[in-house]
Formats: structure tokens, sequence, C-alpha cells
């Protein structure tokens, strides 16, 4: 069963059919897409967890907002094979040590988003709430953070399409999700797996894209629907979104 | 844990300072100077590349939807396979690496050049033009200078991006740069050589960021260092 | 509304977590660890491999012979290279690898004074390696050394066949290898030290002996290369040629599986002993070539090579 010129082209069928059952000795779609789902999910869910409060604090001291997003802003610029191996050496090559990089990451683009959307508020409204008799907490739960949902949901956005972007790069400490078909694709000089990898990972970023807009859109049915230039300016910044980390 | 984590430092500290890691192909001013170097290129031809298409876009207003879709699409697509791609497909070196290190460069400026080209006030062109400006003397003497903040937001994320990703280039044999300290510090549990190495190029990226960041507010006209101007500049900072 | 917002996001977490792959032990590169041969309820075996094909294939044979007599065969493949594996083998975290004599005695000893034969290696080998609570087991005849290689135009061009050769070449020469022959003895180390060559190192980082180390060779980002002798390239009409190591820094590679020595009942030492009599160096070619070049999975490979010999 020679496979000739097959096994050389930019997707050999037979080679992905093989591999998408979970398994454990070998390369699986299956099992990589898990892994890759759960790496992204766990670590923008742990990171909207941090943020929320802490863009709520930083909301109440502006000292807190200025020493938060500079600090961020630093780890941000740390390119992640460098705050991976940062990490190494304390996490071991875990993932844990994934699942802290990639938290670190999510981190800037939440409370910038976070902060900006509570301070998106209207005054009125806030002093309306409270003349009302509700407490900080009750109003901060029932009127400012469903109000600052749009925000807090653009970075969802941001951060779960990037991180998902970024889990390829831990296949290089352990992990990977589809990166390891992309590391395959490296280390065999092997078209098929990298091709694969890449169109995955890709396709799990859009998916989850777009779950995400129709949440939005399910969560807070307010949002006014947005003119076309508007939608431009915000795709070249989200709320105040930043580049995709590196 | 303190223990352990002065037990790193201290290590990595000794690395940095040892003097024959200074020394040679392998050592730091040689690798860092690679790194610079290609990361320089690839700038270049990206900005070289973006600049002009992206200013043509804004001014001609179109595109608008197509730099949305660029934006999306780029932010999903995983570094690390570009650069294994352009391995696979070009062979190992710098080549096949410039090339997939440009490709992740050119979206960043290019959408900030169209968008803030687009975005120049409307009111601001109808009055140039009814002073006899021609489209090209439009660009160039009210377009591009009422741009420059936006456009240097979009050059100093593409260098940090770039900075950034030259470092996983260590996959590759003869690129060189500042990742082979990291990935083979990982390989030959090197401790101290991979956290060196980590701290060196969070070092030059740091750096990019932040000198990038003075010519930014340098080169911004006056004008727009206003309250409005710093406004407009927070919030399309980044793309 | 809102309130439906946290439980929503804690229970997504749970999800994610439920579902989510390893814990936070060290895992192989996301080969979920299996639950192995329940029905068998033997001794429990963790086979680990190294991070190229060939490991793979002979961890799963090892590991498929072991499961076929009773064991409860689980894996955690392409750990990565030897610095890597030998401390998790020591540490528990795996229980058997095959491992190849040689490199494992100077791993474990460098001090062993080199150019010892086979049996002799052996012998040191399971000293070395019983202190440290492991148990080598009899080495096959099936060999897989490190070589340094050039390429055919290379050799014939400056007339090359033995690694002394090379000082004789006027500009400086650069080794391509894995992360780990930049400080290894057998690797880049001793040729410096005991051939007294100058070398530059370009690392190809986890390649070992694979597709883009020969490319470095082919394309001249280096001249000599670390290859494996297993490799069908570098055979007699192959695109590479294997420069005769005459002043010996490297020990014969046999294969020798070993086993945490809590785990080595004479019962899994005589079925380790059964798979290493079964292989020889062309049969090993034999299954690199399947899986390098036809690219078929390791895996399938170690299954048809089982079901062959009857393991």
């Amino acid at each position: 069963m020679l496979l000739g010129a097959a096994s050389d082209g930019w997707l050999w069928w037979d080679w992905v059919s093989r591999h998408v059952a979970s398994s454990p000795v070998s390369l699986s779609l299956i099992d990589a897409l898990r892994e890759h789902a759960s790496l992204t999910v766990l670590s923008v869910a742990i990171a909207q967890m941090i943020s929320l409060p802490l863009a709520v604090a930083a909301s109440r001291w502006r000292a807190l907002e200025n020493v938060a997003l500079s600090v961020l802003g630093v780890v941000y610029t740390i390119p992640s094979l460098a705050l991976f191996a940062f990490l190494v050496p304390i996490t071991g090559l875990s993932r844990t040590s994934a699942l802290i990089g990639l938290t670190a990451y999510n981190l800037l683009v939440m409370v910038r988003n976070d902060i900006a959307g509570l301070a998106s508020v209207p005054a009125d409204v806030k002093e309306a709430a409270t003349g009302l008799g509700l407490t900080t907490g009750r109003r901060l739960v029932t009127i400012e953070i469903p109000l600052a949902l749009p925000a807090i949901v653009a970075g969802i956005r941001v951060a779960t399409v990037s991180t998902v972007a970024l889990v390829p790069i831990t296949a290089l400490i352990g992990q990977g999700g589809f990166g390891q078909f992309i590391n395959a694709g490296l280390q065999n000089l092997f078209k098929t797996p990298l091709v694969v990898g890449i169109a995955c990972s890709i396709a799990l970023a859009v998916l989850a894209d777009l779950g995400l807009v129709a949440l939005e859109r399910r969560i807070s049915p307010w949002s006014r629907a947005r003119s076309a230039p508007q939608a431009a300016r915000a795709a070249v910044a989200p709320q105040g979104g930043k580049a995709a980390p590196t | 844990m303190t223990g352990l984590l002065a037990g790193i430092v201290g290590d990595t500290a000794r690395w940095l300072s040892a003097g024959e890691h200074w020394h040679g192909e392998q050592g730091i001013p040689n690798r860092t100077a690679q790194h610079v170097l290609l990361s320089a290129v690839v700038l270049l031809v990206a900005a070289a590349v973006a600049l002009p298409l992206g200013l043509w876009l804004g001014h001609r207003g179109r595109g608008a939807t197509l730099v949305v879709a660029l934006a999306n699409v780029t932010r999903a697509v995983p570094s690390f396979g570009l650069i294994v791609l352009g391995v696979v497909a070009f062979g190992i070196g710098s080549g096949p690496v410039l090339v997939a290190l440009v490709v992740l460069a050119v979206p960043p400026i290019l959408v900030n050049a169209s968008t803030a080209v687009s975005e120049v006030d409307a009111d601001l062109k109808e009055a140039a033009r009814g002073q006899g400006l021609s489209e090209l003397q439009l660009l160039r003497q009210v377009e591009v200078p009422a741009s420059i903040p936006l456009i240097l937001a979009g050059l100093r994320t593409a260098a940090v991006l770039v900075v950034a990703t030259a470092t996983l280039a260590a996959v590759v044999p003869g690129v060189g740069g500042l990742g082979p300290y990291i990935v083979d510090g990982i390989g030959q549990q090197d401790r101290p050589k991979a956290v060196a190495g980590a701290v060196l190029v969070a070092g030059l990226a740091a750096l990019t960021e932040g000198m990038l960041a003075v010519v930014q507010r340098l080169a911004t006209p006056p004008g727009l260092r206003t309250a409005v101007g710093r406004a407009r500049r927070h919030r399309s900072d980044g793309w | 509304m809102p309130a439906k917002l946290p439980a929503l996001l804690v229970s997504l977490v749970l999800m994610a977590a439920a579902c989510g792959g390893n814990s936070d032990a060290p895992s192989s590169s996301g080969l979920v660890p299996s639950g192995g041969d329940k029905s068998g309820g033997g001794t429990k075996v963790v086979v680990g491999s190294f991070g190229f094909s060939e490991s793979e294939v002979l961890a799963q044979i090892y590991g498929t012979a072991l499961k076929h007599n009773g064991a409860n065969v689980t894996y955690r493949l392409k750990l990565g290279n030897r610095e890597v594996v030998a401390p998790a083998l020591e540490k528990g975290e795996i229980d058997m690898v095959p491992e190849y004599l040689g490199n494992y005695l100077a791993f474990l000893d460098p001090a062993q004074t080199k150019g010892e034969t086979a049996p002799e290696a052996l012998k040191a080998l399971q000293a070395a390696a019983a202190a440290k609570g492991i148990t080598a087991a009899e080495a096959s005849e099936a060999a897989d050394s490190d070589v340094i290689a050039v390429t055919k135009d290379f050799a014939t061009k400056n007339s090359l066949t033995k690694i002394s050769d090379l000082k004789n070449l006027p500009g400086p020469i650069t080794l391509a290898g894995p992360s780990e022959c930049e400080t290894r003895e057998t690797c880049l180390l001793g040729l410096r030290s005991k051939y007294g060559l100058t070398v530059d190192f370009t690392s190809t980082g986890a390649d070992a002996g694979g597709p883009i180390t020969k490319k470095a060779l082919s394309d001249g980002t280096a001249q000599i290369g670390r290859l494996f002798s297993s490799d069908p390239d570098t055979k007699k009409g192959g695109k590479f040629v294997i420069l005769e190591d005459d002043l010996v820094f490297q020990q014969p590679g046999n294969i020798v599986p070993v086993l945490r020595t809590p785990k080595a009942t004479p019962a899994l030492l005589k079925v380790l002993d059964q798979v290493s009599k079964a292989l020889t160096t062309d049969k090993l070619a034999d299954l690199n070539n399947r899986t390098d070049t036809n690219k078929e999975d390791p895996a399938a490979v170690a299954a048809s090579f089982v079901a062959t010999e009857k393991l």
C-alpha cells in the first residue's frame, strides 16, 4: 500500500480521515479540538473573572486604573514564547503554564474594555438608581454591568479570537491543541497536518466569534444596530482594544 | 516558592553577566543584531507594501468592509502556523521566515493607514478640494499629516508584532536571533539560558514599543495633541 | 437576565474544565493517556518515547508485546529528548523507554571511557542504571547510532570518508543538530574536544536527524549534520554519506529497553528480551522507511510488526 505522491500533497484526505478519532497514541483532531477549546474557554473565563472585579475597583480609584493598565500593558508586550519560558521553570512543561500565559494575555484587552464599558454608563442613570434606593452593589449588578455588557462582550470576543490564535504556540511547551498538527507539519516537513492545523485553528476562531456575536445579541438586545463606518471603526479599535498578543 | 524564584533570578543574572555569552556567533550582541536586522527588514518591506495601499484605499474611501474583514480575520491566524507554512512551502532559512513575517506585519499597517485617512474630516477635504488642491496634493498635504498618529500606531503595533514573532522563527535553522536561546534552553533543560533569552527578547520588544511610542508622540502635529486629538488617538490606539 | 450571566459563566468554566485535556502533570504533547488493557489487570506500565518517529514505533512495539502478556500498558509518547525523558523515568512518571546503549551510558556516566564493545558497554550501563533504580534489559542486535553525515556531493567534492577528514576543509564548518546537540559530548562538544575541529552550530530545534536537519544539509545552511544510522537516507545509494567515526567518540547504539526496577519482574523482562531479539538493524531501517518516507502512522507500523513477528 504505497502512497506515493499523495503523501506529499497539501491535503491528503486519507491521512486526515485516519487522524480524526480520539487516540492515546496518535494525533487526533477530536483530542486537539478538545484541548484547544478548553485552553481557550478556561483562559478567557479566568481572565474575565479577574478582570471584572478589577475594572469595578479601577473605576472607583483612578490610581488603580493607571497601575493596572500599565502593568498589564507591559505583560502584553512580552512575546508569548518568552512569557512561557518564564513560566516553565516554575510551573513546568504543563497545562498550567499554558493557562497562566494565555490568561495573562487576555487581561489587558478585557480590563480595558470592562473599564470603558463601566465608564460608558451615563452618570444620570447611576444617580437615578441610587435615588431609587439601590445599594451600590445592587446598582452594579442590575444596572451598570448590564449596560456595560456590549463592551464586556466585545472584550471577550477579541480575547477569544486572539487566544485561539495563540494556543498553537503552547505546542512548544507540550500542549498545543491544533498546534500539535502544526508542529507535526514542522517536524516532518509534512504539508497535510500543517494545513489541517492552521485551517482548524482559524475555523475555531471564526466559529467562536460568531457564537459570541449571537450570544451578545441575545443578552443585550438593546444594543443599537451599527452603521458600516461605525463597524469599521469598531473593527479597527473595538472599544479601545489593542492588537492581538504576540 | 520565593526560594525557587530567587534561584531562577540569580541563575539568570549569572548567565547574562557571564563573559563568554557576549562573544562570538552565539553571543548576545550577534544574536540581538540578527534579530533587530530581521525585524527592521520585515518592517520596511511591510510598510513599503502596506502604506501606499492603505493610504490609497483610505483616500478613495473604498474598501471599508474589506478592511473590517481583514482586521478580524488576521487576528484569527495563528502566527506559529504562518511561520511553519513559510518553511514547509519555501524551505528553511531567513527568506521564508521573512515572507511569513511580512504577511503578518502588513495588516496592522494597512488597516490603520486606511482607516486614518478615511476618517479625516470630510469638510476639511471639501475645503481643500475647493481651494484647488489636486488629489495627490490633498493626500500629501492634508490627509497624511492628519493621519500620522494612527499610521504610526499601526507601525508600532507591527514592529512589536514582528519582534515577538521573530522569536518563534527559532524553530527554523539558519535564522538566528534571540529565539534560539529560549528554544534551545528548553531543549537542553538549561533553565538560565531559556529565561535569559526570554528576558532579552522581552526587553527588546519593550524597547521597540517604548521608542516608537516616543516617535509617535514627537511626530504628532501639535494641533492633534489637544484634548480632542488625545481622545481620538486613545480611542484608535492599536488596531 | 443579568442574574443568569454568572451562572452561565460558571457552568461554561466547569464544562471546559471537565472536558479539558490532561491535568497539570507534565503531559506528552496532548496525547491523552489511555486506560490500556483494563481486562489484563496486570502490572501497570507507563511506556514513554523520545520525540522522533523511530522511538514512537519502538515504544509501541514493546508496549503492545507487554500488553499481550498481561501488563496494563499506557503511553506517554513524544516526551522530547533524553534531557526530558531520563528524569521522567527516574521520577517514575514513565516506567519504561526503549533506550540507546551508547548515548544512555554517556548520559548517565560521562566519565566512561569510549570505544567499548557492545557487551562491555551494556555491563557498564546496567551498573550505572541500577544506581538510579533502573534496570537495563538485554540489548538488541538492532542498533541506531548518532552519526555525522554530509551530502553525497559534499563528500565527493572534498574527498571525505571519515570525520577526521573534516580537518582538511578550508572554510568554517557548521553542524546542524537538535538543541541538545550543542551541549553533548556525543555531539558538538565531542567534535570540538576529541576531533579538535572548529565547528559552529545551528540548531534545528526539536528535529532529531529529521527532515529539517536534512534540508539544512542539502541547501547548504550546514555542512555536517547529526543524523541516525538507521535512517534509510544514510544507506548506500541514499542522499547522505555517513562519515566514519575514526576516533570513536560515539559508543555502539544498540537498542536497550530500560525499565524501572520495581516493575522489572522476570516475566516482563522476558517479554522485552523477546522483542529485542526480533529486532535487527535492517528491520529497523524498514520501519523507519515506512514512517518517514511513506508517512505511515507509527501506531500502525508498530502493530503490523508485532503481528508479523507474533510478539
